[in-house]
Order: C-alpha cells, then structure tokens, then sequence
C-alpha cells in the first residue's frame, strides 16, 4: 500500500471529511481516496463512546442537524447522498424546553409557534419579538441561502444585504439583543441557540447568529436515531465501497511537499503520494505540527493569528436507573438558566479580565451559564438511559490532565452541573448510576482541535481570520473542516458539497 | 464589453462603501490584503459581482488561484465573462 498512488489523501476522517469524500466518490466512482486518522473510529466529533457496563453508549457531539425540513439545506444534500432512508431520523416536538426557578417553557419546534409563545410569556417585548423574528426570516435567510446566493439560484435583496452588512454585521449577539429587549430572561432565551456554534452572547456575531436561528428553527431540526457515529460509519461505508480506503489508529506525521506541491503524507504506517491532501485537522495544530520548516507559511501563519477557536465544552454524561422521561426529563432537549439571567454574561467578561481565575471562571461556566440537557434515551432507547449535560467553558482554567488537580476539578464540574440539573427536574435525585465527565482536555486529546473547541472557529464580529486559507502556498492542500465551513453538521456538510462540486482530477 | 477597468469600478466602489479606507488606496494594484476584506465582504463581492456582471465567481477561486491584488480579481472576472473562443 505503501507505494501506491492515490488521487486524494484526506488528513483526518471529521465528518466534513467524510461528507466531502463520499460526495467525491459518488460524483468520480473510479477516484481513489485515502483517509487517516488517529483515532479508533471515524467522525471526528461526530463519534460515540460506550461503557458496556452501563450498557450506555455516549455522544461526542450534540447531533442536532439543522436545515432537516423542507428547503433545508441538510435534508437536501442527504437525499442526494440517498442517506435519508438509512438514517432513521427523529424529529423532536420541542426546539428546546426552557427552564428558570420551578418554571418550564416548552418551545415549540416551528419559528411562529416560538414567536407566539414568546409574545405570550413577555407582553412587554412584543415589538421587539416581532423585530426579532423579522429580522431571522430575512437577514438570517439570506445568511443560510449563501452558497446559493453564490452560484445564483437564490436572489437576495440587495438593499437587506446591504443593510445587514453596515448595521449587523459589527455587533455582538449582547448587542443585538439588548437594543431589541431589556428582560434578562428572555434576551438569554434567544442567544441559547449560540450554543449550538460554540458562542456565547458576548462571542458570536449578530448577524450570522441570526442565521443560526434560522437554520435550526426555520428549517427545522432533527437527530439520527443510533447518534452522530451512525452517520459518521455510513459515510465510511460508502467511501469503502467506492474502494476508498480508511486507515485509524493512524497518525499523520507530516504533510509532504515537491517544491511548492503537495506530494503525499507520512505517517506511523508509512508514506502514501497523492496531489491533493485535504487537511480535516485544526488549522493552527496543521501549521504548527504536518508541515515542513522552511515553507513560506508566515503569511498564512500570521492570518490565522485572527481566526480565535470558539468554546470548548465541559460534558457530564449520566446514566439513570430508569428512563429520564419517566422520572421528570420529559423533553428531548432542555436549556437551563440562572435564577438571575443578567449575572452570567458580565460574570464570563470578569472571568476572563482577571486571567482565568479559577474560582471565577467555574462560577460564571457552570454556576450562571445557560447549560444544555440531552435526554438521549428519549431519542434513540437502544444507546442506553442516557441524559447528557454540556456546557460551554474555556480550557484556560483547567489544569492539566493526569493531576490531582484535574480529577478534583472534574468533580467539583459534575457536582455543579448535575446540582443544577436535579433542582430543575428533582425526579432525577437518586437515580443516577453513572457520572462521568469530559472537560476540555479530553476534546483536545482525541480531536487535536486548538483549544479543544468542539466547534472549529468563533465567528465574531471580526471575520478576517476566516480567509486564513485564501493564497495558501503550497499547491494540492485544501482545508476542510468546521474551521473553515463553520460549526455544525450542517456546515460541514454544505462546505463539502461545495469542496466536491469544484473537485477536479490532478 | 466587459474589461478589467469596468470591473474595477464596480469593486472599487464596493470596497469603498463596505470598507474604511482611503480612497486614493483603492488601486487596481493594492493588495487585497490591505483592504481587509473578511469572508462576508468576499460574499457580498461575489454577489454583487455575479448581479452586475452576470459572472458568478466560484466562492472558493479566491481560495485556489493566487490572488492577491485587485487587477488580479477584475482579470478573473473578465476571464470568466468572455466565452473562450474555439480555435480551429
């Protein structure tokens, strides 16, 4: 296998490398393709783990798939791939249920039921509510349809283009929402969907937030039923039988270069040539560790110094003795907020002003942040009784694995996180059988991602970063991942199709 | 007729209302780097260009050609307007 030649090598077998090589091989059936990773299994993220004693099977990602309606984007491109039948998708009823103090607000999954209730519960933001949905419809539209607004088979309006990009495109989510709202709650209600791209409020930009919303809401969402590695082992299969081949437990040592080409890989098990390597791997980790010195990577070096990793995440995975929804976890998500909504966000802009401290940075993640809850039982009943707790949090206060020090502090993570669960759904206490934990580091361990983002790059309202890959030196390379196509399936997926679509044989 | 001093017009004026620079730095041979155009600007660009030239700039060719000043940019953009003519 050594000495074989193959048309394109993918560093990192992601699900946007994945999506990107089954989409290649379905397009060129005679294309041979080649995909390492280090891992033991495929996805990336988009991958399970099980603990057979608990006869549990846990989710590295939250599988949320947006864009799973009609019109969506998503559901579009699996049909192409003729995955949808394959995938036994679950639609949930609820967008989220969200909870404060003793009281639940179920939202529906449908962009007008939301406004209502929402118009419901706060009379008093009406005229901002219905500013706010306006704005996702159009903006967030026009945000969502970009690739078709590219190739010309979406016309968008050009004065709301331009509008958006001088009055949106500058502001923060904070921003945005606090000149529509002055009620804590609810401001903190709408920016929850940042979660889903690794943003808080104070992090994402405005405008393509609205595109979030409009993609998990307006276009509707969905999980797969047996999770993320379900789709991921689909996409593997497909590429197999194609005759691609995918190597794991593999890793990629260096990428290869022929003046200024790209000629191959090394790796742990030998060299392979090709004249196009897809790099599915953290930008900053590929820089500083798959190329060669001496290459004039400065330029693209000193681009990435803008692109900033969006969050890490802190998971705690439960194990219950009975089903979640019978013991009070009724919805397939929930959202949990402080008892005082405005403290968390100024409570993470004074974590990080005073360096990280730890004290304060546990305070403002796991104490006043909104937290996400995952009643994965509720979903798919064959991975198990399991609910899973994830939280957006920073590496910056976590000590390094394999210290005292860490395995207290991933303690100290399950104990506030789960505390703060059972006050909300109180049925819970005392059917927990398991609790396990995985913090930043742990992402870092399996993904190499910078800063062990789950979510690939930050978009903020300072975009520049974002071209790190525009002019890059060296011929044949091709970046593909969340880093590049934004966080969420449904970007990896659309920036595959596109990476496809303008795939030519060398 | 499409030409690189047609296209460049247009881009210029859309780099002058999108970005804050000096007018007299919008040349055909500044870099792009300088104009700090972020992926959005590129969208808004690629639009633009595709609704007034009727040219729809693969969202990528930024990414895989090697350009880097903005006669580069209008040059493609020609390029891909004019039909390559079949020569016997």
């Amino acid at each position: 296998m050594t000495s074989a030649s193959w048309d394109a090598i993918f560093v990192g077998a992601g699900i946007t490398s994945l999506a990107c090589a089954a989409m290649l091989v379905k397009r060129d059936p005679g294309m041979r393709v080649l995909m390492i990773d280090k891992h033991i299994v495929v996805g990336g993220y988009a991958s399970t783990f099980s603990r057979p004693k608990q006869q549990a099977v846990f989710d590295c990602s939250l599988h949320k798939l947006s864009g799973m309606n009609e019109g969506g984007n998503l559901i579009r491109i699996l049909r192409d791939l003729d995955l949808v039948d394959a995938l036994e998708l679950v639609y949930p009823q609820d967008y989220f249920c969200a909870y404060q103090g003793k009281q639940a607000l179920p939202l529906a999954n449908d962009a007008e039921r939301v406004e209502r209730q929402l118009t419901e519960r706060f009379a008093h933001q009406a005229e901002g509510i219905a500013t706010f949905f306006e704005q996702v419809r159009s903006y967030g539209r026009n945000g969502y349809y970009q690739f078709q607004m590219l190739d010309g088979s979406f016309e968008p309006d050009m004065a709301q283009l331009r509008y958006a990009h001088r009055n949106l495109k500058h502001k923060t989510v904070h921003q945005g929402l606090h000149e529509l709202f002055d009620d804590p709650y609810l401001i903190e209600i709408l920016a929850a969907p940042g979660i889903y791209v690794g943003g808080y409020c104070e992090d994402l930009g405005y405008l393509y937030y609205l595109h979030v919303v409009y993609a998990t809401l307006n276009r509707g969402n969905a999980y797969v039923r047996g999770s993320s590695q379900h789709l991921s082992n689909l996409l593997a299969q497909r590429i197999e039988q194609a005759g691609g081949q995918i190597l794991l437990s593999t890793r990629v040592q260096a990428v290869l270069t022929d003046g200024d080409k790209v000629s191959g890989v090394r790796t742990d098990a030998g060299t392979f040539h090709a004249p196009r390597v897809f790099i599915n791997a953290s930008p900053h980790y590929a820089l500083q560790h798959l190329f060669e010195p001496g290459l004039k990577l400065a330029p693209t070096r000193e681009k990435l110094r803008a692109l900033k990793p969006a969050r890490s995440t802190t998971t705690v995975y439960l194990v219950t003795d009975a089903a979640p929804e019978q013991l009070g976890l009724i919805h397939s998500e929930s959202m949990l907020f402080a008892d005082d909504p405005a403290a968390a966000a100024p409570a993470r802009m004074r974590a990080e002003r005073e360096g990280h401290d730890a004290a304060l940075c546990e305070e403002a993640f796991w104490g006043l942040s909104p937290i996400e809850v995952t009643n994965y039982h509720a979903l798919d009943p064959d991975a198990g009784k399991v609910v899973c707790i994830n939280v957006l949090d920073s590496i910056a206060h976590w000590p390094q694995r394999r210290t005292a020090d860490y395995r207290a502090k991933k303690k100290r993570a399950a104990q506030v996180l789960v505390e703060r669960l059972l006050r909300h759904v109180p049925g819970l206490r005392g059917h927990i059988l398991h609790t396990e934990v995985a913090t930043p580091h742990t992402y870092v361990r399996f993904t190499n991602n910078t800063e062990g983002s789950g979510y690939g790059a930050m978009v903020g309202t300072d975009l520049k970063g974002h071209v790190f890959h525009h002019g890059f030196p060296i011929e044949g390379v091709q970046f593909l991942s969340a880093w590049v196509a934004g966080p969420s399936y449904e970007a990896a997926f659309g920036y595959a199709e596109m990476k496809a679509r303008q795939w030519r044989r060398a | 007729m499409t030409t690189v001093d047609s296209v460049f017009s247009i881009v210029r004026e859309l780099i002058l209302e999108l970005k804050d620079v000096d007018e007299s730095d919008v040349t055909l041979d500044a870099s792009i780097e300088a104009m700090e155009f972020d992926s959005l600007d590129f969208v808004e660009m690629q639009v633009v260009v595709q609704k007034k030239i009727g040219v729809a700039l693969d969202p990528d060719a930024f990414a895989n050609r090697n350009i880097t000043t903005l006669r580069q940019v209008c040059e493609l953009v020609v390029e891909l307007a004019e039909p390559v003519e079949a020569t016997a």
